[in-house]
């Protein structure tokens, strides 16, 4: 942004002859092909952080699913034990009484013995 | 909202390396970033390779541009560093610089700067060209580029305060070198 000066030390006309410089012709084809080295290092450079950057973010995105995989896989498991635990113990309590009926049963059915052995003998 | 600086994208281009980018830098400021060379170092020569150096060192900086400042201000900064560098170079070597180059005759003048005609600017570069520097540089941009102090201040990471002692002082400075003719020759407004 430019001001007005309320009190410039140059006539108007004088400050427009003062401004009307140009640069030469070809000065910016000149300060381009001087840059270009420059110019190519710098896509260069920019290429490498952009394909390093990529890489970062794959490995990062790699990283944070196989580290989840592995913990739901963990924790997956470890519900499986319970889950296979309480089966077993489901299991185990089923046969437990099964045989505690059969124990009861046979007790049962000795005691019927007995006293149907012991009805026969009075009679 | 603030509007978006149209030479940030391009500078941000330019730092990926594209040369659009600094094609598009050259077109917005070139002609500002020769004219204060051409100013500051008064030999049309020596502003041409200035004009190319800054733009390199643009380049080179581009990526470390904050934003603390506009893109304009901060590429007219680097260009009054540079010149300043380069007129204390000039000072410290004298003899490598031909006197010619420093004063060049109309015809050559003409030749490197078409669009220069008057025999009167080209008195009054020379004149800025006798100012000291620091003096030169606020001068340049408050007389001739017609920037605010506080332009200037930025520019040139000054106080206000010291802009406008430095300008006070360099055009007392201009004033005694022009002398009592600079009235007569147009030079300055007759309320000076």
């Amino acid at each position: 942004m430019t001001t007005k000066d309320p009190n410039p030390l140059f006539s108007d006309d004088l400050r427009q002859e003062l401004t009307a410089v140009s640069p030469p012709a070809g000065l910016g084809q000149r300060v381009l092909d001087s840059a270009r080295p420059s110019l190519a290092m710098r896509r260069a450079t920019w290429r490498r952080h952009a394909l390093a950057l990529a890489a970062a973010g794959v490995l990062g995105f790699v990283s944070f699913f196989g580290a989840q995989s592995a913990l739901l896989s963990w924790h997956g498991a470890g519900q499986g034990d319970q889950s296979q635990t309480a089966g077993e113990f489901s299991q185990d309590l089923s046969g437990l009484r099964d045989t505690f009926h059969e124990y009861e049963l046979d007790q049962v059915e000795r005691s019927l013995r007995a006293l149907a052995e012991m009805q026969g003998e009075a009679q | 909202m603030t509007p978006v600086d149209p030479s940030l994208s391009a500078l941000r281009r330019c730092a990926a390396g594209h040369a659009d980018g600094l094609a598009e830098l050259f077109e917005r400021h070139g002609t500002q970033v020769y004219r204060l060379c051409f100013h500051l170092l008064n030999a049309p020569a020596e502003a041409e390779d200035a004009t190319q150096d800054v733009f390199l060192r643009i380049l080179d900086k581009a990526s470390g541009f904050q934003g603390k400042s506009q893109v304009k201000t901060w590429i007219h900064r680097i260009t009054m560093n540079h010149c300043l560098n380069l007129l204390d170079k000039r000072k410290r070597a004298p003899q490598t610089l031909l006197d010619g180059d420093l004063a060049p005759a109309p015809a050559a003048a003409a030749a490197t700067a078409p669009l220069e005609q008057s025999e009167l600017a080209h008195q009054v570069r020379d004149l800025i060209a006798r100012l000291p520097e620091d003096g030169r540089a606020v001068f340049v941009l408050r007389e001739v580029e017609g920037l605010s102090y506080r332009e200037i201040a930025e520019t040139l990471e000054l106080a206000p305060g010291t802009v406008m002692s430095r300008l006070a002082r360099a055009r007392e400075r201009f004033r005694q070198l022009a002398g009592p003719a600079a009235r007569d020759l147009g030079l300055l407004h007759d309320d000076d």
